[in-house]
């Protein structure tokens, strides 16, 4: 027994002694900080041309830190799909081949001390392009079929002498049906393009006479035309259109509007035309229009001279409420509608739609300027009679200063007017060199920094060849030379600046 | 007494480092109905939603040619227990409900005690899950009125049972229109609107489609919301061309889309 306790006593004392065993931690250590140097926030990329390196600079306030390098991407501002993590490598210094399809990734860069298992990362922009993903793209035609022309932008908004000509036509082996109407981008219509189920594919949409065609800004492909853009394919098209709006993406062709609700899940194919009402009554949509993102857009009846609205890709047309009263009268035919800007109303929180309407009273022949207010809420507007004096009266191809000076631009033979909407003054902006025949006007903003532009476009032809004077303004006028010109074959009919930064709402959807 | 204790307690240490025994299954075999997808059961909602969705399957010869004299309908079944490498049989039998207008065997579907469907209710060898036939017959009776077939799984030498509520199925046979079971509560509401053998056969006649389980089970939201803004149109069309005579259902009341 005597024994027994003295093997005890010595287990207990050797367990005493390790217990006070000499603590060579150190407690006090400072807590150790990896930084990350050497890289940027923004990389731009071509699709299997580029080849990425970047050498960061890892430290550690630890003394003999063991680091793992870790460089991953994945898809950026994914909506529709679960985005897919790639390991690109696995060593400090990255030199990889971008094999990605265009678009935006976050590119992740992480390191980790094995020793404490301390994890630093950094997570920038990575902008995978192609040649077709930056540029101007101007919709042109030769009388019966439409094409588009790419002009190259290196460094700044103003092109380089390299362009593409032709580019769908070359790419896709036909021309585009039906003589040029307007051009529209949507970053977020959906398609199986991508991804196995329908994700946001980023779409070039082509309006002509007699087709649309959606085409993958990324290679410049059509996937998409009248025999597959609608559940009811193969559609005839009459005038098509494409625009962005309240809680939809919308097509009016002929003269009836055709949507697709973005509030629930949908696969980019467009539904039923909408009804004038509950006795699908017939009608006939002008092709011009008010529309933003938070308000419903406003639609104008060329058959029974009314306002109508449409959110959320409806069932049934909403007829608009003249919050006045006022009726806009009968036989009136819209010649032009177009968004001049967009103003919070913060006491009743609604966003207000103005901009300008030409109509014309189709038995007298009297045309008005319409000024219109237009919210959820429902319309106001005042009317003035356009005297014949004006330019105005008898203008093509207006275009209002959307988001600008206070201005409704137009042409009159080979001459461009301006028309102040407040100060109802006419005056003559530019005058066509002789020969020269305006095709179209438009007007685009656009702030992507060193890219950054807001000009006034002048389309023309002579003969058979187009030239797009790009017109910086002061005061809303026209500088006395175009900040440079865009120049082709055919007839130009709409000119569009696409590039990684650019979304659905970057341009307004009007006209 | 100590040195006593202080062996048994070094023994227990050891004792209590004995290996754990695998869990294994100690029960018979059972069988049960389940949902033709099995990762359905993974789903937070499957005992309140997707368990009931195979429960009900309706079959018209109404979209049929009049040369099709018999259909097959199927149903899932899965075993419990040991998977047997030899062909093991199962049995069904029909559940008579007096409130129901039950279907005759042999004359509405093909019966389960019928010598031809002795071979045809088996769970294959390495199997643990079947399909399940349902043979319906085209009699002439199914065009005035819906026959229901309610089946269940009855024990026998190879299967007991699984619970309660995985062990019955239904089948309502019909040679004319009938509700599909896509045509839920949900879709009265949001899409379709109350049914009637009107309404339904006017949305076959304006869209030249079947609309029948397979169609409408199948249709996407947006393509539910196109279909229904063309039947929309279809309908004002109608009543616009029958101004004094509107569509009515067979209650009389008025045709309407929601």
């Amino acid at each position: 027994m005597k024994y027994l306790k003295t093997i005890v006593y010595l287990l207990m004392a050797g367990i005493l002694g390790y217990s006070c065993q000499k603590d060579n931690n150190s407690y006090l250590q400072e807590k150790e900080t990896i930084t990350i140097e050497g890289i940027n926030d923004t990389y731009n990329s071509i699709a299997d041309k580029d080849i990425l390196e970047i050498s960061p600079e890892v430290k550690s306030t630890y003394s003999e830190p063991e680091f793992e390098y870790t460089w991953t991407v994945y898809p950026a501002n994914v909506t529709g799909e679960i985005p897919k993590v790639d390991t690109i490598s696995n060593t400090l210094n990255l030199n990889y081949k971008v094999e990605l399809l265009a678009r935006k990734y976050n590119l992740v860069f992480s390191t980790k001390n094995k020793k404490t298992g301390l994890t630093a990362y950094r997570n920038v922009e990575l902008v995978v392009n192609t040649e077709y993903t930056r540029g101007w793209y101007v919709l042109k035609d030769d009388g019966k079929d439409s094409d588009l022309d790419q002009f190259f932008t290196v460094n700044s908004i103003i092109p380089s002498n390299a362009k593409n000509e032709d580019i769908f036509s070359r790419l896709n082996g036909y021309k585009i049906l039906g003589k040029g109407l307007r051009l529209t981008f949507l970053s977020d219509y959906k398609s199986t393009l991508v991804s196995s189920t329908p994700s946001n594919t980023r779409t070039l949409f082509v309006g002509t006479e007699n087709e649309i065609s959606a085409i993958y800004i990324n290679n410049l492909r059509e996937y998409r035309n009248k025999n597959s853009l609608f559940f009811s394919s193969p559609m005839e098209i009459k005038n098509g259109v494409v625009f962005q709006g309240n809680g939809g993406q919308y097509i009016i062709n002929n003269n009836h509007l055709f949507g697709i609700s973005t509030a629930v899940l949908n696969s980019g194919i467009f539904g039923s035309s909408a009804m004038r009402d509950d006795y699908n009554s017939p009608y006939e949509l002008s092709p011009y229009f008010l529309t933003s993102n938070v308000t419903p857009t406003l639609l104008y009846d060329n058959k029974s001279s009314t306002f109508l609205s449409a959110a959320y890709a409806p069932e049934v047309l909403s007829t608009v409420n003249n919050k006045n009263g006022e009726s806009i009268g009968k036989n009136q035919y819209c010649n032009y509608m177009g968004l001049q800007k967009k103003v919070y109303d913060a006491k009743n929180y609604v966003m207000i739609l103005q901009g300008p309407g030409i109509f014309e009273n189709t038995l007298t022949g009297e045309k008005s300027l319409i000024q219109m207010e237009f919210d959820s809420d429902g319309l106001t507007f005042t009317k003035s009679v356009i005297p014949l004096s004006l330019m105005l009266y008898n203008a093509k191809n207006y275009t209002v200063l959307a988001e600008s000076e206070n201005l409704l631009y137009y042409s009159n033979g080979g001459n461009v007017y301006s028309y102040g909407l407040t100060s109802k003054l006419e005056q003559l902006q530019y005058t066509l060199p002789a020969g020269e025949e305006v095709t179209f006007i438009r007007h685009r903003k656009y702030s992507e920094s060193g890219y950054e532009f807001d000009y006034v476009m002048i389309g023309s032809k002579a003969g058979n060849n187009y030239r797009i004077r790009m017109f910086e303004k002061l005061g809303g006028n026209l500088k006395s030379v175009p900040a440079f010109s865009l120049e082709g074959k055919g007839e130009a009919k709409d000119v569009i600046y696409i590039s990684p930064s650019v979304s659905s709402q970057t341009f307004p959807n009007s006209y | 007494m100590k040195k006593l204790y202080f062996i048994i307690f070094l023994i227990s240490l050891f004792y209590s480092c004995k290996k754990t025994e695998y869990l294994s299954y100690s029960d018979i075999d059972r069988i049960q109905f389940g949902p033709s997808d099995p990762l359905l059961i993974y789903r937070s909602d499957y005992e309140t939603v997707w368990k009931y969705k195979d429960t009900l399957k309706s079959y018209s010869f109404y979209y049929d040619s009049e040369s099709i004299r018999q259909d097959t309908l199927y149903f899932d079944i899965y075993t419990l227990g040991m998977v047997a490498n030899y062909d093991r049989s199962y049995t069904l039998r029909q559940t008579i409900v007096e409130s129901d207008n039950n279907a005759q065997p042999n004359i509405h579907y093909q019966s389960f005690d019928d010598p031809k469907s002795e071979k045809i209710y088996v769970i294959k060898a390495g199997q643990v899950h079947a399909k399940v036939p349902v043979i319906l017959y085209r009699d002439p009776t199914l065009k005035e009125k819906e026959y229901i077939l309610n089946i269940e799984i009855v024990e026998n030498q190879n299967f007991s049972l699984g619970p309660i509520t995985n062990v019955w199925r239904k089948v309502i046979i019909s040679d004319r229109l009938t509700r599909p079971t896509a045509w839920t509560d949900s879709a009265v509401k949001y899409w379709w609107g109350k049914y009637s053998a009107v309404k339904h056969q006017f949305m076959i006649e304006v869209t030249h489609q079947k609309w029948d389980q397979e169609m409408m089970s199948s249709l996407a939201q947006d393509e539910s919301s196109y279909w229904l803004t063309e039947l929309k149109k279809a309908l004002a069309d109608y009543n616009n061309a029958h101004s004094n005579t509107p569509l009515l259902d067979e209650d009389q009341e008025l045709v309407v889309f929601p």
